[in-house]
């Protein structure tokens, strides 16, 4: 048992010392990482910005009444039918915020998905995706759903380095992406660099990845394309699946980095908001100075307004970015 | 020469394997006597080898053509064989004989839901219920639910289902689907293993722990769950593509690739099995099959669409 725990605990101290290690040589892109919504893709319950910014929540739906209010440094979840209530404190929030953020909280030693997340185009609460249609019997299966071996694909992809106890995740886990989430071998990298001999723990290239294996890559916790052509959803909800929009656009082509995630995304950075910042992104095959490319008759600039409408989804109150690059006819029907 | 007594009492112990080694045996010698044959149908039935039941079955009904419990059996393993027409061609002619047995319209019933005949299911539940609330007939009324895809209408049936009859087969495998639906995970494996404590053959109940264990990265326990599954429906396509989609997250490429070629050649429709293929040709860097692969999805995605659009 304590060989156990010393394990846990090296482990732990590992994945927190990543982020601060590799800054050392790779200053910009933890800088850059540090800021980003992928580091903040998990926070503790009383560090989230969202519940700081938002002091008291509330939602009604039927006989229950749900609300998420501060108190001291924490918020409070709780769950009424007017008879009997529960309340808990939010463990963690999960999401950074930008399209809306869901909460975890605890009782009897077991975590919960709670029945509702907070969504900023609301400046409220509404459904957590998933929950709206279920039954709700009591103030119990109202509060929210258990999260049993489920919990650990959350924080295994939302935070680095989780480490279980039984049914708990240890508190010494770092939340968000950090480096090593996708930088395999980044331990071993930064121990040799400590000695000087970082050449000899290099780590695989990323930046040599095909399109389709950087796909994978990423995949392992944004759907990938077989997922979705698997299981679906299918029409306008896989609008938010952009991996599976992207591969059924004419242009995409498994070999080309030019298609690839990274090429319009800096995965150490943030997302850019403004249309003409992928302009040039569209023009690297979109050129004249490329015999065989098409060239846009419309416009130089701002492609993807056209090319990659946006497309509102309901259920979570955001409008996304369709990722299936296409000429777009009015009337057309939502493609797969 | 009438059934051999020793296999009689090894099947009445629960020595299922023992007992079909001695019918098969007397079966050598009186290949046409119907009684071992219906007894090692029933034998097989138990151990949960369907498809052997079901070839058992059918060899012996036209030696006893007026039984309806061989009748009955057979047109039970169709339904778990997934052979719902041919299970409806057999209870059809009962059903005009005996309109009011219950255990036949409960069958025929579940049949015609699952063949997605859901106006004569439904005169059949109605049947049902009018001799009152039954486990059979909330079991039924969900796993219309569930076609219609109101889950938590068929969640609430089924959860009444089995406070009616806690041992009702099946009830605790489409409850299981119907928390799966709503990703309540969790509550649904504790569904199907509770159906499994029930039936260890349950194929529905085998395949989806499988696949929850393969969500949860237990690939050892899924791949043992999905080689049990073959053994109960022996090649079965949905088990094997989930036995493919196991070997291409362990590595094994190649055997992936040899099984899903399989698949889709049996199977050209198949539209997971060419989702998964297209991944393995990249791995292979075989980009020329990738992107085949990948159009034939897309070709059925819209396919599938289209009909779905003319349907409404």
């Amino acid at each position: 048992m304590i060989r156990w725990f010393m394990l846990a605990w090296q482990l732990a101290a590992l994945c927190t010392a990543w982020g601060q290690e590799c800054g050392a040589c790779h200053r910009r892109e933890a800088d850059a990482a540090a800021s980003s919504p992928m580091s903040h893709a998990i926070q503790r319950g009383g560090d989230s910005d969202t519940l700081k910014r938002n002091l008291d929540l509330s939602f009604r739906s039927g006989n229950f009444s749900y609300s998420i209010r501060r108190q001291d440094n924490q918020s409070i979840y709780s769950v009424t039918d007017g008879a009997r209530s529960i309340s808990a404190p939010i463990e963690w929030t999960f999401g950074a915020g930008i399209v809306a953020q869901t909460y975890v909280y605890r009782r009897g030693g077991d975590y919960y998905e709670a029945a509702v997340s907070f969504y900023p185009a609301l400046k409220g609460l509404d459904w957590t995706p998933g929950h709206a249609g279920r039954v709700r019997r009591n103030v119990e299966e109202a509060a929210g759903r258990k999260l049993d071996m489920e919990a650990r694909r959350c924080f295994s992809c939302h935070s680095t380095g989780a480490v279980w106890s039984g049914a708990s995740v240890l508190e010494s886990l770092t939340p968000g992406v950090q480096c090593a989430q996708c930088h395999i071998g980044a331990a071993q990298h930064a121990a040799a660099a400590s000695r000087g001999a970082a050449a000899r723990a290099a780590m695989p290239k990323l930046a040599a990845m095909e399109t389709e294996e950087l796909a994978n890559l990423c995949g392992k916790c944004h759907p990938s394309w077989a997922d979705i052509a698997a299981n679906g959803p299918r029409g306008v909800p896989n609008v938010r699946y952009q991996f599976y929009r992207l591969a059924n656009s004419r242009c995409y082509d498994a070999a080309d980095t030019r298609i690839a995630c990274t090429a319009c995304h800096d995965v150490h950075g943030g997302l850019a908001n403004e249309s003409a910042a992928y302009d040039s992104k569209c023009q690297q095959c979109h050129s004249s100075a490329n015999a065989r490319a098409k060239i846009c008759p419309v416009s130089t600039g701002n492609c993807i307004t056209c090319h990659m409408p946006k497309v509102d989804l309901p259920e979570l109150h955001y409008n996304f970015t369709d990722h299936q690059i296409r000429s777009v006819r009015a009337g057309d029907q939502y493609p797969n | 020469m009438p059934c051999p007594i020793s296999a009689l009492r090894l099947s009445h112990e629960g020595r299922f394997a023992e007992a079909i080694t001695q019918y098969n045996q007397a079966l050598k010698i009186q290949p046409k006597n119907p009684q071992p044959l219906v007894n090692l149908a029933l034998a097989y039935y138990k151990t949960g080898r369907i498809a052997e039941a079901r070839e058992k079955l059918e060899a012996v009904r036209p030696l006893l053509p007026d039984n309806r419990q061989v009748t009955f059996l057979l047109a039970d393993c169709d339904l778990r064989l997934g052979e719902y027409k041919k299970a409806i061609a057999l209870l059809d002619p009962l059903e005009k004989e005996t309109p009011d047995d219950l255990a036949l319209s409960y069958l025929l019933g579940t049949v015609l839901i699952r063949d997605q005949q859901t106006e004569r299911g439904s005169h059949v539940i109605d049947r049902i219920l009018r001799h009152g609330d039954s486990a059979e007939a909330r079991l039924l009324l969900a796993t219309a639910k569930l076609n219609a895809h109101d889950v938590s209408g068929a969640q609430q049936d089924l959860e009444k289902a089995i406070e009616l009859n806690p041992k009702l087969p099946e009830a605790h495998a489409y409850l299981g689907l119907a928390l799966g639906s709503t990703g309540d995970y969790d509550a649904a494996a504790a569904a199907f293993r509770a159906e499994l404590q029930l039936d260890p053959y349950n194929f529905t109940a085998i395949l989806e722990l499988g696949m929850l264990a393969k969500r949860y990265q237990r690939s050892s326990e899924a791949l043992s769950l999905f080689e049990r599954a073959l053994i109960i429906h022996p090649g079965d396509p949905a088990a094997e593509y989930q036995i493919a989609t196991i070997e291409l997250a362990t590595g094994k490429v190649e055997e992936a690739r040899q099984r899903l070629e399989m698949l889709v050649w049996a199977s050209p429709q198949f539209l997971e099995a060419h989702t998964s293929l297209a991944t393995v040709y990249y791995r292979l860097k075989r980009k020329e099959d990738g992107d085949r692969e990948r159009a034939i999805v897309r070709e059925l995605t819209a396919g599938e669409q289209t009909q779905k659009a003319a349907g409404k």
